[in-house]
């Protein structure tokens, strides 16, 4: 009886498994193997039909593969047992004579390490950042189960809000997930004492253990106690960094008095160093019951319970969230509750940015392989001849493989050392030059597995990139390389398409590379020449808050004896105030009603207010649109007046005039409107309405200080006149408007350059490889170009014949990497400013900057191709 | 091979793995081809040891090449024969090696603590 269809098939398939086998085991036990796994596959598929039979055969299958390597590895072992001698010497041959040959092309071999080292520094710098930002654990004890537990207004979309006193004090009580629970709130405040001008703080009010949580305890004092809290005992905990710098790690702080908002507070502890968020206040207070509030202002952290998952806390907590809301309805309304882990939480904004990096120092190596690779087929086929040599005399196709191997893996080894050199020197740039606001940045070193990983990448590259040229190089045609006496194959088809093949992935990447920069760098300067509606030069904007303290004191008069002090420094143009920075106008936002809206809404709509100095327009340059600004008239006694911006007309009034309409709630009448100003972070400009000063004082405003030059040096003075008028205003917040254009287009600014960089090292690189296998392939047809010329062909006709051949290959480059860039820019939208990814002039200008790179690569090779004496080329023979 | 066949001596294959030891006494009454053994070790065990043909060709591979089982010259009958296939006996050195375990075993399974655990 025939076998079934299926039977035949295992035997089939475990017939091309004992491939795996070493070749004496087939031969001795082979057939008598698939002999038995026939007759079992017939019993199992008598027995127990398809599903017995195919159960055998995954299970063999596996088993097989096990079995075969298996005794591969022991054959070897058996096999190394006697010769390691030999190995050992001809390991140390090879090695010897790698070095040899390295040194007697002295150039090749240098553009090789180069090539490596540009490849792997720039990775080893990048992997540094995003191991040390995005994968490395956080310095705590047991990292993973530390989580951020989140409110999400379900509603609003939004899937960041910090808890309520009461929400984070019922999921404490309630929820089984966690083995520890912590809050704290932070707010920044004045700090007063002996050590120092006053400062600005950021003081934390902790709930709980939060430094226990985190396995941290005070070098210096003690940690908060139960009572602290209860009692409403005021203390402080100071951070490391505070310490050190205000208080020159005084070692006798503890017991000290330090006045925040003019209240006393006895120094208890000092924390050891820190690495940023969450322990990153300068100074820690117990929460006393005075913020037990409905404020959602909590930052819970907590520490998971032994085996409980994330998405087990998160379901947890959202039922205790569906609790809370049934309990209290009106303040929980579609408040529902998450855990996130913390290092997620840390780094969700810098994840992107580095990815892409990541990305592109991965295309600079690959470029730099590419390049590499076409080197060395390059040499190897000009070596067929030594090859041939000693193949006659008996050299197996193994050993010289071995031999090429080894000489690629040599290369890889020193690119890889002098790549890592270059790594850290790329490090220590780019940290200088990156934003301050990345996360973890302080944690971020070139250690010994990034070492050991770039090392592992070296390899990996000679090995590979090494093995192709050297299959190749050993391809035993002995009588024909014997023949050739030093001149090279001419007709060696399959190396040039794999250095075609190479050419056109790496001038593909370099697109992709050119454009993603390309669009960084036009997002950049669109950002930097943003019609801010406001000027940008010479301003100087100091924050002077004087706190609730002041708040029953005028506000009005405190101003006023400021302003008056600073108008009169040398340098001072004019000094204004405003409560809005024209950089960052957000603050207050108000609900307005407009007197002739005939149909009162119970939800009013909202605008942003600000309260500013009459001639602050004039002196910040926002311009007038209609009616009037504010004047002297405007004041305590005067009706109350407000101008507005062009964004408020647009939507509130549509066509009509607003001048002179009056607004309900609040009471005023409006009497111009100004231009938009348009912050960075804003694509489209809010309605915004402008109260005079006067009639609506504010405890805590910016000092707008214009001035013919630039305003910086002014601010040491400025500081000196504020504190005439009141010592305790800290003045911290002092900058220039370009220092805070600066200061916002830093991560803009350090993504472009970087991509920029990387950019033009691939562009270097694609060149640099285009020239190569081009000069390579006229060198290869010297003789056919000789004998072209010798027929009467024209230098014309052989320079457009070789640079069509090069053009077209960086064209086949060129448009697969315009494909590949439409789907990859993608991933770029998120740091794009006002340029889509798939900008269409971008896309033609980096095709174009790529073809006139590749005609200029081209262009020389083509060049020799036309001085070649056909005399020369002839006699080559 | 030789050099293996020495090696036997030290215990490299005592105390014999379950498996090892049922194939050595399945090959001990009488030559079997590789199915054949274990369809025997199968039988022998009630189904509880159930060899598969590939790790029972690596044990095989191991015997033959240290000397402990080798293809045997002679057939079956005719009829029951299926001429490719390789029958496999105990060398002298096997059937000692095979002895020399059952010593070990009736040893431990005569002592009284192993014939009271068995009864408990």
């Amino acid at each position: 009886m025939p076998d079934h269809v299926l039977v035949r098939f295992c035997e089939r398939a475990f017939r091309r498994l004992l491939l795996v086998y070493p070749k004496t085991f087939r031969a001795e036990l082979g057939d008598d193997l698939l002999d038995a796994h026939r007759d079992r596959c017939r019993d199992e598929w008598e027995q127990r039909g398809w599903l017995g039979l195919t159960a055998y055969w995954t299970r063999t299958s596996a088993r097989m593969l096990h079995d075969g390597i298996g005794e591969r590895l022991a054959a070897l072992r058996s096999r190394s047992r006697r010769p390691r001698r030999y190995v050992l010497d001809s390991v140390r041959q090879d090695l010897r004579f790698a070095f040899r040959s390295l040194m007697n092309k002295p150039g090749f071999s240098a553009v090789i390490v180069l090539t490596l080292a540009l490849g792997i520094g720039v990775n080893a710098a990048i992997f540094s950042i995003v191991d040390g930002v995005l994968l490395r654990s956080l310095p705590y004890p047991n990292p993973a189960q530390l989580v951020r537990i989140w409110e999400t207004n379900t509603q609003a979309d939004n899937r960041f809000v910090e808890l309520s006193f009461a929400d984070y004090a019922y999921i404490r009580d309630n929820s089984s997930s966690f083995t520890a629970t912590a809050a704290f709130s932070q707010a920044s405040r004045d700090l007063v004492d002996a050590y120092g001008n006053p400062t600005e703080i950021v003081i934390g009010r902790v709930v709980d253990g939060l430094f226990s949580l985190f396995g941290v305890s005070p070098i210096l004092g003690r940690d908060f106690l139960p009572d602290d809290t209860q009692r409403g005992v005021p203390v402080v905990i100071l951070s490391h960094a505070l310490w050190q710098a205000r208080y020159g790690s005084d070692p006798s702080i503890i017991g000290k008095t330090v006045h925040i908002r003019a209240q006393p507070f006895t120094v208890v502890g000092v924390l050891p160093h820190t690495s940023g968020y969450p322990l990153s206040a300068d100074v820690w207070r117990p929460l006393i019951g005075d913020n037990q509030d409905e404020d959602r202002e909590f930052h819970v952290i907590a520490r998971l319970a032994q085996g409980v998952s994330v998405a087990q806390a998160s379901a947890e907590i959202r039922v205790l969230a569906a609790q809370l809301e049934a309990a209290e309805p009106d303040l929980n309304e579609n408040i529902s509750a998450w855990v996130q882990p913390m290092q997620a939480m840390l780094v969700r904004n810098a994840r992107t940015p580095l990815l892409i990096l990541l990305g592109a120092v991965a295309f600079v190596l690959l470029i730099a392989c590419a390049n590499v690779a076409n080197l060395l087929m390059a040499r190897g086929t000009t070596r067929q001849q030594e090859v041939a040599v000693r193949t006659a005399l008996g050299a197996s196709r193994s050993r010289i493989v071995r031999q090429l191997l080894t000489e690629s893996l040599l290369l890889a080894l020193l690119g890889g050392g002098a790549g890592l050199l270059a790594g850290y020197w790329a490090l220590d740039t780019i940290l200088a030059i990156s934003p301050q606001n990345t996360p973890r940045l302080a944690e971020v070193a070139l250690d010994g597995r990034i070492v050991a990983a770039m090392t592992v990448i070296s390899v990996i590259t000679g090995a590979v990139f090494g093995l192709l040229p050297a299959l190749q190089a050993s391809r035993p045609d002995l009588h024909a390389n014997l023949k050739a006496e030093g001149r090279a194959q001419t007709g060696n088809v399959s190396v040039r398409r794999v250095q075609r093949g190479l050419v056109i992935t790496e001038v593909a990447l370099t697109t992709v590379l050119a454009i993603g920069a390309g669009l960084l760098i036009t997002s950049f300067s669109r950002m930097l020449h943003l019609e801010r509606g406001f000027a940008t030069e010479n301003v100087l904007l100091v924050r002077v808050e004087p706190g609730t303290l002041h708040l029953e004191r005028n506000a009005i008069a405190l101003f006023d004896d400021v302003l008056e002090r600073v108008r009169p420094l040398p340098g001072v143009q004019s000094a204004v105030l405003s409560t809005m920075n024209p950089m960052a106008p957000r603050g207050l936002t108000l609900s307005i009603q407009i007197a002739t809206d005939p149909d009162p809404r119970i939800d009013l709509p909202r605008v942003r207010w600000h309260s500013t100095s009459p001639d602050f327009f004039s002196v910040v340059g926002i311009p007038l649109q209609a009616g009037r600004f504010f004047d002297d008239r405007d004041n305590e006694t005067a009706p109350r007046v407000i101008l507005i911006n062009q964004a408020f007309a647009d939507a509130h009034f549509g066509g009509d005039d607003p001048i002179g309409k009056q607004l309900s709630r609040p009471a005023v009448e409006i009497v111009g409107v100004v231009g938009n100003v348009t912050p960075l972070a804003e694509s489209v400009p809010r309605p915004t309405m402008y109260s005079p000063f006067r009639q609506q004082p504010w405890p805590g405003a910016y000092v707008v200080v214009r001035s013919a030059t630039d305003p910086l040096p002014l601010a040491e003075a400025i500081r000196q006149q504020v504190w005439a008028v009141d010592a305790t205003i800290p003045l911290d917040d002092i900058t220039t408007v370009e220092l805070a254009i600066a200061e916002t287009v830093a991560s803009p600014r350090f993504h472009m350059l970087l991509v920029g960089v990387f950019a033009l090292l691939a562009l270097v690189l694609a060149g640099v490889g285009i020239y190569g296998v081009m000069s390579y392939a006229v060198n290869q047809r010297t003789r056919e170009l000789g004998l072209r010329q010798a027929l009467g062909a024209a230098d014309g006709d052989l320079l457009g014949m070789v640079m069509r051949q090069g053009l077209a290959m960086a064209l086949a480059g060129i448009m697969s990497g315009l494909v590949a860039a439409f789907w990859l820019t993608r991933l770029l939208s998120t740091l794009l400013y006002d340029v889509a990814p798939t900008d269409p002039r971008m896309f033609a200008g980096v095709a174009l900057l790529l073809t006139t790179v590749a005609a200029a690569a081209c262009f020389f090779p083509a060049r020799r191709a036309t001085l070649v004496d056909p005399m020369v080329a002839l006699r080559y023979e | 091979m030789s050099q293996h066949t020495n090696d036997l001596d030290s215990d490299s294959f005592a105390p014999l793995k379950p498996d090892l030891f049922h194939i050595l006494l399945a090959l001990e009454e009488e030559e079997r081809h590789g199915y054949g053994i274990l369809k025997e070790v199968e039988q022998r065990t009630d189904g509880r040891i159930r060899l598969e043909p590939s790790p029972l060709y690596r044990r095989l591979k191991r015997l033959l090449d240290a000397g402990i089982v080798e293809e045997s010259a002679k057939r079956p009958a005719p009829e029951l024969d299926d001429e490719r296939r390789r029958y496999y006996r105990l060398t002298p050195s096997g059937r000692r090696m095979l002895a020399a375990e059952a010593r070990r075993v009736v040893a431990l399974a005569g002592s009284d603590r192993v014939r009271r655990l068995a009864n408990a």
